[in-house]
């Protein structure tokens, strides 16, 4: 076993925090996926919005959780849980991938072009907007209040 | 069903824990490779099981694998990039995860098919 980085006190808790996300996205998309799916022998045509919608969400919140609280000191617990696993395994690139490299007709399956491109530029541009909005969440509120003197 | 929920909770706990160790020590300011890696290596793991039609397992490996990788850290480390003036690396980064990570897992698909 190589040097440990992370006291076993905090894996512990991003273990839990990984739980509590892949629940909630096992919840979420368990039969929409494109291969669940072609596993239920019909033509993938079908956009993944649901893994499109917990990626998005998952970026929202680490987001959020990165800038709000105070970076001056060494990361909390309970934010280490929520950022590495709760929002890590809520969001998933394998999903994205296979379903994106289906959609493109990879193997034996029925390429779908329009639906991969939309796939693709929503998954990225839904990200990265959902993550500079997380951002702005947390610092607006982190933002004091202008006290008024008069 | 009772089996199922042990089985998804402690391969999920497992998952998040060795990517957690895995990304832990990545240093900062740098094109970030180990989660580059992992979520590669999860795609091509994903894409031979879709590829070989192990139906029966794909939804609890979902689990594991979806807990392996991460979408939510690459737009982080992503951000985190651009704040450091690396705009490109950043750029770099997406662009290298997703084609790998579809590459791999087109590749995975047909290896699987071919089984």
């Amino acid at each position: 076993m190589s040097r440990r980085s992370i006291p076993v006190t905090d894996l512990a808790a991003v273990a839990a925090g990984g739980v509590a996300g892949a629940a909630l996205r096992h919840r979420l998309t368990r039969a929409n996926s494109v291969f669940a799916e072609l596993a239920a022998n019909s033509v993938a045509t079908q956009f993944p919005l649901d893994v499109l919608v917990v990626n998005c969400a998952g970026c929202l919140a680490i987001g959020w959780l990165i800038h709000s609280g105070r970076h001056e000191r060494p990361t909390p617990r309970w934010r280490r849980a929520a950022i590495v696993g709760f929002c890590g395994s809520l969001t998933t690139l394998s999903t994205f991938a296979a379903d994106l490299a289906l959609l493109f007709g990879a193997g034996s399956a029925s390429p779908s072009l329009p639906t991969a491109c939309v796939y693709l530029l929503t998954s990225v541009a839904g990200g990265a907007a959902a993550f500079i909005a997380g951002r702005s969440l947390a610092r607006g509120s982190l933002r004091p209040k202008p006290h008024v003197t008069t | 069903m009772m089996g199922f929920a042990m089985l998804f909770v402690a391969s999920a706990a497992l998952a998040t824990i060795a990517r957690a160790l895995v990304t832990a020590d990545q240093p900062p300011g740098q094109l970030p490779t180990r989660t580059l890696a992992i979520n590669v290596a999860g795609a091509a793991v994903l894409g031979l099981l879709i590829g070989a039609g192990w139906n029966n397992e794909l939804l609890a490996t979902v689990a594991v694998l979806g807990s392996v990788t991460t979408f939510s850290s690459v737009a982080a480390e992503a951000a985190d990039l651009v704040n450091d003036g690396k705009s490109r690396t950043a750029l770099a980064y997406v662009g290298l995860t997703i084609a790998a990570a579809v590459a791999a897992a087109w590749i995975s698909i047909l290896a699987g098919e071919a089984l």
